[in-house]
């Protein structure tokens, strides 16, 4: 069963790697990103990442999409982490079954207006965003699971 | 619901704090982490605060658990005379992957579950070189 999907640039690292899968008691974590999923360097430090005792996958877009089926009938918790809005938003229209996705990190770059305290959000971004929002999913910033909630509005 | 615990990150100077912040930013707020700056200005006097320290934690409410940075440093070692008299947890050499794993999982913990920790190689330092997975070993899916 999937626990959490979350948006976040630095994919797994401490948030992720303790605290969330630690909250979900996740099992299993799936990466969801083009640019990790064809890196071979990024994978390997992912897979240093990864917490013990967790399985971890990361796909592209089209195959996570292609795999969801199997995933649906898993016994794992499992936490799915996007490394951008674009792949969050490209596997959200092929597999709309979330109610809520957090951005839990999105790093500041050139022309980003800032929506939270780590959630940056270029014109690419807002646009990748509004999908994901017309699809009826809603968005929430927050960073840990201590830490607020807030719902994020364009 | 099992035992609380409480630590006590107790260092040199600001390190305690500095371990403090990073747990504030990787785990959020813990309410059963205090920390101990020794030696941050020239009144300060280790015996009475760890006496403090120990005067005022109740034992049977929570497990102490005392994390020092250092085997044979000064807060280490003011910390070792207080073992025969307070039953707390002492422990040193303390890093941040031992200390978060302390704090997400440390609920009715005894000697044993302590040590395990301890000797949990995710927590211990590390040569990263020798640490390279293999290529494609990915859990099947």
């Amino acid at each position: 069963m999937v626990k959490g999907v979350r948006v976040d640039h630095r994919l797994v690292h401490g948030q992720v790697a303790f605290t969330w899968t630690h909250f979900y008691a996740a099992t299993r974590i799936i990466v969801i990103d083009d640019k990790a999923a064809g890196d071979e360097f990024q994978k390997m430090a992912l897979k240093m990442a990864k917490p013990a005792g967790c399985k971890l996958n990361i796909f592209t877009v089209e195959q996570a999409l292609s795999k969801m089926a199997k995933v649906e009938e898993l016994k794992d918790s499992i936490f799915i982490v996007f490394g951008c809005t674009r792949d969050a938003a490209r596997f959200l229209e092929g597999y709309p079954k979330f109610k809520e996705l957090n951005y839990g990190g999105i790093a500041k770059k050139e022309g980003s207006k800032a929506f939270g305290e780590v959630v940056y959000l270029n014109s690419q971004e807002i646009a990748d965003t509004q999908r994901i929002l017309d699809l009826g999913i809603s968005i929430y910033m927050q960073q840990l699971p201590t830490t607020k909630k807030v719902l994020l509005k364009l | 619901m099992g035992k609380k615990i409480k630590v006590i990150m107790a260092t040199h100077g600001y390190l305690a704090d500095g371990f403090a912040g990073v747990i504030k930013m990787i785990v959020g707020e813990m309410e059963n982490l205090t920390t101990l700056c020794c030696y941050t200005n020239p009144d300060f006097d280790l015996d009475e605060t760890i006496q403090n320290v120990m005067e005022h934690h109740d034992f049977e409410d929570a497990d102490l658990v005392v994390c020092t940075d250092i085997m044979g440093g000064s807060v280490n070692n003011g910390f070792v005379k207080w073992m025969e008299k307070y039953p707390f947890h002492l422990v040193t050499n303390t890093n941040l992957a031992f200390l978060i794993d302390l704090l997400l999982t440390g609920e009715n913990l005894d000697s044993d579950a302590l040590k395990e920790k301890i000797q949990d190689p995710q927590a211990a330092v590390s040569y990263v070189n020798d640490h390279i997975p293999a290529g494609d070993d990915l859990d099947i899916l």
